[in-house]
């Protein structure tokens, strides 16, 4: 434990570039936009604009992170592999060492975002806070989720990258894999998803959001009227679409670790 | 005195001939120790399983011991060291006869070489 | 200790090594040579369970050798790559924490020995102290098996020699067996205990070099040139 532990601690050290870079440029954009907005009245629209795309973005920050990470270590697969510890280790490190880093990343402009939205009257006075937050809370637990299952997704094939590069270029692996990436991706995954298969398997345990979010929905329905309230309540999800998605995930994982134990090479 | 070692005999017994003349020129006394089997090949950049087999070889010929737990010492028994001496006198003569003959002198030739070489350098020392 | 059977390892068509054959047993040091792209970096890559063989098959004391052989063997790269954001104190602490049998004891005098300092960044180590360093990291595990990629290529002759008394004073020949890949022969000749000639992945002679030189005559230089001819 404590081996990985210290692991841990040196993806995380790894990744500080990659983890100072957003939240600087981040800043950087902030102040640019809100100099601008500032111009012309809209500050704290310009601010919330800003800072609800860069939130939403990190549901790629998790590929990203990963892409630095990995390809730094490609230049140093023998010290990263000669390692007694198996495979999940090793890469369950850089996806801890991830998620802490976007955690921190996304409570910066989650904040942002939550303090320049309360600034501007974007959202009318008829809807309570905690709705705001409830809503908040179920986007980031997706964002973080979908985050996931695309660093996962994106790890498989850069393990099926470095397989391609140990007898093609970097640049031929990378169009292969690419390549298969979209047949498998785009392809594989939109026929099954649509098959009728899947909808057996997955159309089960539906869950109303608009019924989570309806304690906090009840006294703005009755002041809004209805059309919002015909928004809110058929926003079914099913729990068979997760479990789904997550064996989807695990096993994508799973298969990740074999490669890189079994058949990456230095 | 590392890379002295020459390339047609075993290193193990470059070394234990090396160890035989510092005894014979007195630079190693009977009962001195010798260095460890590590700092020896350290000394001589040399592997330690040599100087394993070193020690081992003077130890067949009793001109060296080794004393559990305190090192490998240059024996004190004066026979086996004047045999050792004897025996390098003889294997240097040896050698150089035998270059001798093969450059075509012969007996006589070589003992009155060598017998007039010593009474020059005798000369010269006494000068 | 270490055993392959009848291992090739191919690269697309090209193969680097072809039905090789080898046991070592331990307490040696065994120098592989070789011109460069013979095999002798992939065997080791092999015995570390870095390169899996396309045929064949490789234990490390009786064990089937994959990546997490690594419990058993310290493997040196020839790639001078590692964490450039650590120092040399941080990168031996970093290596002790991932290895169970690293004795830091031991890093702390081969690092004096070596003359590095702890502080030094590794971005601005020279590519001398970088050699230092990977013996420092290499020779600190009490690992039954040490594997070294080039240890000396490239190293101008007073860092050679330091490698090598660091080598003959660290290493624990009771216990190891240390495998060497060199074409600095000169140097390294006097310590090995064993020697491998391998060319285009064939194992053309493998000799004790006592042996080598009481039968033959010959020093390992004397021996390549012969067999190389």
């Amino acid at each position: 434990m404590t081996a990985w532990l210290n692991l841990t601690k040196k993806e995380l050290r790894l990744g500080l570039p990659a983890f100072i870079m957003p939240i600087v440029a981040f800043f950087i954009i902030v102040a640019i936009s809100a100099y601008f907005g500032n111009r012309y009245g809209f500050l704290g629209e310009t601010i919330t604009a800003v800072a609800f795309a860069a939130t939403a973005i990190q549901v790629f920050y998790l590929v990203y992170y990963f892409i630095h990470s990995l390809s730094t270590e490609k230049k140093k697969m023998h010290l990263w592999l000669h390692n007694p510890m198996p495979a999940y280790k090793l890469i369950l490190a850089k996806l801890v060492a991830a998620i802490t880093t976007m955690a921190v990343t996304f409570i910066i402009t989650g904040t942002t975002f939550l303090l320049a939205l309360n600034s501007t009257k974007i959202i009318p006075i008829e809807i309570p806070w905690t709705y705001v937050m409830e809503l908040g809370f179920l986007g980031s637990i997706h964002l973080l989720l979908l985050a996931i299952n695309l660093a996962v997704l994106f790890l498989f094939f850069w393990m099926i990258f470095l397989l391609f590069t140990r007898t093609l270029g970097n640049f031929a692996s990378f169009a292969l894999s690419f390549l298969l990436f979209m047949v498998l991706n785009g392809f594989l995954y939109g026929w099954v998803t649509s098959s009728a298969l899947y909808d057996t398997l997955t159309m089960w345990g539906s869950i109303n959001l608009g019924d989570i979010l309806s304690s906090a929905s009840v006294n703005f329905n009755l002041e809004m009227g209805a059309d919002i309230t015909g928004e809110t309540s058929e926003l079914i999800i099913y729990l068979g679409t997760y479990l789904f998605d997550a064996i989807q995930t695990v096993i994508l994982f799973f298969a990740s670790c074999w490669i890189l134990d079994r058949k990456v090479e230095v | 005195m590392k890379d002295s070692f020459h390339s047609s005999q075993p290193i193990y017994r470059q070394l234990a001939d090396r160890i035989n003349r510092q005894i014979l020129r007195g630079e190693l006394k009977p009962n001195d120790k010798l260095p460890s089997v590590r700092d020896m090949a350290i000394q001589s950049n040399v592997n330690p399983n040599t100087v394993q087999r070193t020690y081992r070889e003077l130890e067949g010929i009793s001109i060296v011991e080794t004393r559990r737990g305190q090192g490998t010492f240059v024996t004190e028994n004066k026979e086996v060291l004047s045999e050792l001496r004897e025996y390098l006198k003889k294997e240097e003569i040896s050698r150089f006869v035998e270059r001798m003959h093969e450059m075509g002198y012969n007996g006589k030739e070589i003992q009155f070489g060598v017998t007039a070489f010593l009474r020059d350098e005798k000369g010269d020392t006494e000068q | 200790m270490i055993k392959l059977n009848r291992v090739t390892k191919m690269y697309m068509r090209n193969r680097a090594l072809y039905d090789v054959d080898l046991e070592l047993t331990k307490g040696k040091i065994i120098g592989i040579v070789g011109p460069n792209g013979s095999g002798k970096s992939t065997i080791l890559k092999i015995i570390a369970g870095l390169t899996h063989p396309s045929k064949g098959n490789v234990t490390v004391n009786e064990v089937k050798v994959d990546r997490l052989i690594a419990n058993q063997v310290s493997y040196l790269s020839e790639l001078d790559e590692y964490y450039g954001f650590y120092n040399v104190g941080q990168t031996i602490d970093f290596f002790a924490t991932q290895f169970q049998d690293f004795n830091k004891e031991k890093a702390e005098e081969i690092r004096k020995f070596m003359k590095l300092d702890r502080d030094s960044k590794l971005k601005h180590l020279s590519k001398g102290n970088r050699g230092r360093l990977k013996i420092v990291l290499t020779l600190s595990r009490e690992v039954p098996v040490i594997l070294m990629d080039e240890p000396l290529s490239g190293l101008d002759p007073m860092v050679r020699d330091s490698i090598v008394k660091g080598l003959i004073s660290f290493i624990d020949l009771e216990n190891q067996i240390i495998l060497i890949t060199t074409h600095e022969i000169k140097e390294i000749e006097m310590i090995l205990d064993e020697v491998i000639a391998i060319k285009d992945g064939d194992i053309i002679g493998h000799h004790n070099v006592d042996d080598l030189r009481s039968e033959k005559n010959m020093g390992i230089v004397e021996w390549m040139t012969e067999i190389y001819r």
